[in-house]
């Protein structure tokens, strides 16, 4: 089999596409609920805390520069405990894809296709994500940076289509709750990042060159952040925090109110239409390390003896998941935000030290 | 390999039959029932609502191109009641033949009654729609608002897409309040807000040109002028157009909106001037528990109109003009300060939004639990500093030997 | 191998090539070689029949002694004393393989076999009959050469060699074809061709065992990565000069024999969207002219998809006044939005089908029965409305702006599915079919290179040629994906300037 390989280009592309989707809506009314107008000032710390174990995984990933997470965590640990870990990220990835898919779902069956039937709607995306993961990750990866564009696109539609609206009233004082609130409450941010932190350990050792990919991780990071921090921000200037809090996602209620001249006030469409493309890469990305996860556990050689089922499994998962919006959305407060801070911020830390008491950080390599 | 090939062939093919079992959410577009404006009033029992849509009626427009002005033809009204507004939106289609859609919608207009009752259902049930814009427009009548709804709206029809212009040019006189269903919802969700919505009233329609015909149909026209007060979502009152722009100033509302002060020198002729960029600065200071206000206007104005003759220069009008121009200003704040604050005791400006933003610590202890008694013992300083730039075109006033 | 006997070879080949009436056996003597019985083949309509008389039936039985005098006719010797002295054709060769000599009479040659003699003469003699280069018809620029490629491979060979006059120009040729014995040409130049490509190239070539090539597609076909997909991963041109600036680009050109189109490979999607054209005008307007073809692209996929998913599925996105007026011409029109963009996409493309093979006359006739009856009277009637007529119309004309003829026939064929699954689905059917679009786009590679390549991946470089044309002071390189062994194409600080102060 051969390995597919990644531009460190596309890679930084990748990563705002494994961070945006989700965040800009569902994690900003997630929380707001908790934190008022701050949340975008307790998203910030939160992708503070976030770049540095995203950082730390990198680093991990940098010693052991050919295999995912999963191989050498059983290099580290053993069979048993590696597979363990295998399992778990597993199921992490199968969650991860079915809340990412929910987000663009929770879009067009809230403000689209209302009729449909939501199953109906969830095979076609998940067909959709299914012929991404069977041409490759190649093509997911080289699909990230037409989601980076539209991404880019639906900030500077959206930026100019509110900025008539704009109330700074609404996000004075900063820190109404308190700098304390702020920063345990930006766990919640790690539904989003966990996902690119763990996804880095699957996509490092595909990277076809690997020098300055710390580096590269940053930026993206940083670019990621920005990108995404630029929407709680603008959503509570322009409906104040406690309108936010009422909507279940919240990015679509934001544009509700973009208008561009009276001549062309809907937003919808076009905003949708532009966050299909970077939502997709998040979901195939997340499909792709699922069945990645569950063949390097397994030992399965073969793709399509998993796609397959693997696709039945989440289309299950998507739709009682994202059946009953509240539920899904009470589901992302809790538990799934805080498995996922458990899990971005335990994994990286568990393997560094592991690693440091086994003494496999010392043999540095050239270039990494 | 083939087996594979199979499978999938055998997964599409079952997919494809649920495909193609219909359409869910096709609907053709003459199918639909644009709704150009909708009046809601309460119904004749408690608890019921009636709801009067104005759809326009794409087929006679085409008539109506050769044939000056048809009115009643290129809308279509009906009127329903419900036990709730989705109720009676649905009981439409018993009369309507077509679906009724409210992406097009351009104006919410609420009746007095329903107003004072509370406007909770209709945010509500917009804010639910995903159909609506947040930046539709939501006016108080005065009276029924049903009869708004078959009035005449400017020169555009039909006249609920005229609506969006008169609305769009409100900032010319600001003598009504920008009032969006994003703006009312924010209000009413926020922790100190109060809505402020424009009112629009019947007004005798001076200027008709057209046949007999049409004269008699609609002899009314609508006017958006003043606005109406809440306490949360129950309305208390209305404030006249003076009033409601003396809000407008305070809350930045105004867009080259003019100003026509009396001159003295002019032996009492009036100077009008446009005003621009003019942009409110609130500040709070909190002295014993009680916050003051300092109100601060700035801006550009340039001199649009002299209506007497003097033997000054341009410069020594312009500053007499300014003095003037500020003056009235400070007077049209205070006054509705005045009103708001005393009259009815309602922080319709977002004045706690400030304390909050500026006082924090004074908030918390204690301004947040008693803000409604206290808000009309608030001092409110107001000073105004329109700077006129230019005299447009003229150098000199207007003299006659 | 042939033998002594004159009358074996003649029979012989009579048995083989057959005696058709343009097969023609003409028997001589030569009087120099003491009236040596010997006899010429060709095929009449292949053969320049003076070239025949002047060249080879002329010295032979005019002249009654050669040179050295007379001679025993036994022994090659005669055959190489007459390529020497005897026959005055440009081109000849001695052989003694009965397939060679086959080989040749098929190709127009003129075979001499004299008696007692062990081997053979091919004379080259082919003339055939064909068209005179003239303007490309299907690549007509407005400024640019005028010639196009034609039948001949000769001549398209030699309309290459006109241009690029670089030593390294290599031509090789193999024939392709059990039956047809094509002549396909791998022309490339050597300092510039990446070997790997060269190499995968002429292996796919190999590779082919067919009947027959009867036109450059076959090869095409034959040739092709992804079979299945609906895009065209080799460019076809007509145009010497764009196929001229492949070969700089350190490309490979497949020239087949009797196909007036020559294959470039590699190809990246938006070669289809660059016209030889765009490099004779200035390159703002090459630019603007690159962007009105990628919005006339994207119009003519999904134009008729737009209208249904804005008129059937979210009207809230049409301004009023918009939504009024379609709704205006909708009224009363029998069919669902889908169903008549649908018929009308259809009887679009039948009337296009129509109009290719009528001759021309008729041609004009079928286009004002298409314009009036279908579009005014059908609007007329109210069975369409007359809002779908102009997207429809605009799909279609879209269409032809794209440059390539290939691509925008797969194009054609795109917008079909994308219509159905909006059809269906709405806003998700469409972004799930420009989606599925794209990353099959993304997926598809063109003799190892991407097929979106230079933009995805991205590379700078390659990039001063796609959305935007850079001036040519600027390319100084060869666009990075087609991997030339000489990425330099030119020195730096080209750019004109005013001679210097100093």
């Amino acid at each position: 089999m051969t390995i597919a390989k990644i531009d460190r280009m596309q890679y930084f592309f990748m990563i705002p596409n494994l961070l945006f989707g989700k965040a800009i809506g569902i994690t900003a009314g997630v929380m707001v609920r908790k934190l008022g107008a701050d949340t975008w000032l307790s998203m910030t710390i939160g992708f503070v805390i976030g770049i540095i174990f995203m950082l730390l995984m990198v680093y991990l990933c940098s010693k052991f520069p050919d295999k995912t997470v999963i191989e050498f965590s059983k290099q580290l640990l053993g069979k048993w405990v590696g597979g363990a870990i295998g399992v778990l990220l597993a199921l992490f990835f199968i969650m991860a894809y079915a809340t990412s898919a929910n987000t663009m779902l929770l879009h067009l069956s809230e403000y689209f296709l209302q009729q449909t039937p939501f199953l109906l709607i969830c095979i076609l995306y998940i067909l959709l994500c299914m012929y991404g993961v069977f041409m490759g990750i190649e093509v997911v990866v080289r699909f990230s940076l037409v989601g980076f564009i539209m991404s880019i696109l639906i900030n500077v539609t959206m930026l100019t289509g509110t900025s008539q609206d704009l109330r700074p009233i609404n996000i004075l004082p900063l820190m109404d709750k308190g700098l304390l609130t702020d920063i345990t409450g930006s766990y919640y941010i790690f539904g989003d990042i966990s996902m690119a932190i763990l996804a880095a350990g699957f996509l490092y050792p595909m990277l076809n060159k690997k020098e300055k990919v710390r580096r590269i991780t940053f930026w993206a990071m940083v670019t990621g952040a920005c990108m995404i921090i630029v929407w709680p921000l603008f959503e509570t200037m322009v409906l104040g925090p406690d309108l936010m809090k009422q909507s279940v996602v919240v990015c679509m209620r934001q544009i509700r109110c973009a208008q561009l001249t009276k001549y062309l006030p809907r937003y919808e469409l076009i905003m949708v239409s532009f966050f299909a493309f970077g939502m997709l890469v998040q979901s195939v990305a997340m499909f792709y390390c699922a069945k990645h996860c569950i063949k390097q556990v397994a030992g399965i050689k073969k793709d399509w003896i998993m796609i397959i089922p693997l696709a039945v499994v989440l289309v299950i998962a998507t739709y009682f998941m994202g059946q009953d919006d509240n539920n899904y959305i009470d589901f992302l407060s809790f538990p799934y935000s805080q498995i996922c801070a458990a899990l971005g911020i335990g994994l990286p830390l568990f393997l560094f030290f592991t690693a440091l008491l086994r003494g496999k950080l010392k043999k540095r390599k050239k270039g990494c | 390999m083939r087996k594979i090939r199979m499978l999938y062939l055998l997964l599409f093919i079952i997919f494809s039959t649920f495909i193609f079992s219909g359409c869910w959410d096709l609907r053709e577009i003459n199918e639909l029932g644009l709704v150009t404006a909708v009046g809601i009033d309460k119904g004749n029992s408690p608890n019921r609502y009636s709801v009067t849509v104005q759809i326009a009626n794409p087929t006679s427009q085409k008539s109506s191109d050769n044939k000056g002005s048809q009115q009643g033809n290129e809308v279509w009204i009906g009127t329903e009641e419900g036990a709730s507004l989705f109720d009676a939106v649905r009981k439409l289609v018993n009369i309507s033949s077509r679906r009724i859609m409210w992406a097009h919608n351009n104006v919410i207009i609420i009746g007095e009654s329903m107003a004072k009752e509370g406007i909770i259902p209709i945010v509500d049930y917009f804010t639910h729609n995903p159909e609506l814009r947040l930046k539709t427009a939501i006016v108080i009548a005065k009276g029924e608002a049903k009869n708004y709804i078959t009035a005449k709206v400017g020169m555009e029809s039909p006249s609920g897409v005229s609506f969006i212009f008169l609305e769009g040019y409100r900032a010319l006189t600001a003598e009504s309040v920008e009032s969006h269903m994003l703006e009312v919802s924010t209000e009413l969700e926020n922790e100190y807000g109060n809505p402020l919505i424009s009112e629009v009233s019947l007004k005798e329609a001076t200027m008709q040109s057209g046949s007999e015909d049409s004269k008699k149909k609609s002899s009314e026209t609508i006017e958006l002028s003043g606005a109406a007060l809440f306490k949360k979502d129950k309305m208390l009152g209305w404030l006249s157009p003076e009033e409601a722009r003396g809000v407008s100033w305070m809350l930045n509302e105004t867009d080259d909106t003019v100003v026509t002060v009396t001159d003295p020198e002019y032996g009492n002729k009036n100077v009008a001037v446009e005003t621009m960029n003019v942009r409110a600065k609130i500040k709070s200071e909190v002295i014993n528990g009680i916050p003051h206000f300092s109100v601060h206007i700035s801006g550009k104005g340039k001199i649009v109109e002299e209506d007497g003759t003097t033997s000054q220069s341009m410069s020594e009008v312009k500053e007499y003009a300014e003095k003037l121009v500020d003056k009235k200003i400070e007077d049209e704040i205070k006054n509705s300060m005045e009103v708001v604050q005393k009259k009815y005791g309602v922080d319709v400006l977002g004045f706690a939004a400030i304390v909050h933003a500026q006082n924090k610590r004074e908030w918390d202890n204690g301004l947040k639990y008693k803000w409604q008694e206290i808000f009309p013992q608030i001092t409110v300083i107001v000073s105004a500093d329109i700077n006129i730039q230019s005299s447009v075109l003229h150098q000199q006033p207007m003299k006659i030997f | 191998m042939i033998n002594e006997a004159l009358i074996v070879n003649e029979n012989f080949l009579k048995n083989k090539i057959g005696e058709s009436f343009d097969t023609k056996y003409r028997s001589l003597k030569i009087p120099a070689f003491n009236n040596a019985e010997a006899f010429i083949v060709y095929i009449s309509g292949m053969i320049d029949a003076r070239v025949i008389d002047e060249t080879i039936l002329e010295p032979l039985m005019k002249y009654s002694k050669l040179p050295q005098g007379k001679l025993q006719v036994k022994g090659a010797e005669p055959i190489s004393i007459l390529t020497e002295q005897g026959v005055f054709t440009t081109a000849l060769k001695e052989t003694r393989q009965w397939e060679e000599i086959c080989d040749a009479v098929m190709e127009g040659d003129t075979i001499l076999f004299i008696d007692q003699c062990p081997s053979a003469l091919i004379l080259t003699t082919r003339k055939y009959e064909g068209r005179t280069v003239n303007e490309p018809s299907i690549e007509s620029e407005i400024r640019g050469p005028r010639d196009g490629f034609i039948e001949n491979i000769q001549t398209n060979a030699a309309l290459i060699r006109r241009r690029i006059k670089d030593y390294s120009l290599r031509f090789d040729n193999m024939k392709i074809g059990e039956r047809t014995k094509t002549v396909v040409s791998v022309t490339y130049i050597e300092s510039l061709v990446d070997e790997a490509l060269l190499k995968e190239v002429k292996s796919r070539l190999e590779k082919i065992n067919v009947d027959g090539i009867i036109a450059s597609e076959y090869i095409q076909e034959l040739i092709e990565d992804s079979p299945f997909s609906l895009f065209p991963k080799m460019t076809n041109t007509e145009r010497p000069d764009k196929a001229c600036a492949a070969l700089l680009d350190g490309r490979v050109l497949i020239l087949v024999d009797n196909t007036p189109f020559v294959i470039i490979v590699p190809t990246v999607f938006w070669q289809f969207l660059i016209s030889s054209g765009d490099y004779y005008e200035k390159f703002y307007l090459a630019t603007f002219l690159r962007w009105v073809r990628i919005i006339a692209m994207f119009l003519s996929i999904s134009a008729s998809s737009l209208y249904v998913l804005l008129t059937s599925f979210h009207q809230e996105m049409l301004p009023t006044a918009l939504a009024l007026k379609i709704a205006e011409g909708r009224q009363g029109v029998p069919f669902p939005a889908v169903l008549e963009a649908a018929v009308m996409e259809i009887i679009l493309e039948i009337m296009k089908e129509a109009g290719l093979r009528l001759p021309k006359p008729i041609g004009q006739t079928i286009s004002i029965v298409g314009t009036l009856v279908i579009g005014q009277t059908a609007v007329a009637a109210g069975l369409v409305s007359s809002f779908l007529l102009i997207v429809i119309a605009v799909a279609a004309i879209s269409s032809y702006a794209i440059p390539s003829y290939t691509m925008s026939n797969a194009l054609r064929l795109v917008r079909f599915p994308i219509l159905i699954l909006t059809a269906f689905f709405g806003l998700l059917g469409y972004l799930a079919g420009i989606i599925t679009l794209l990353m099959h786009l993304m997926s598809l590679r063109s003799f190892g290179t991407p097929y979106l390549s230079p933009v995805i991946p991205f590379d700078k470089n390659g990039n001063k040629d796609v959305f935007i044309r850079t001036p040519w002071w600027k390319m100084l390189n060869r666009p990075k994906f087609v991997r030339s062994k000489d990425r330099a194409r030119q020195t730096s600080n080209l750019k004109p300037k005013p001679p210097s102060e100093k």
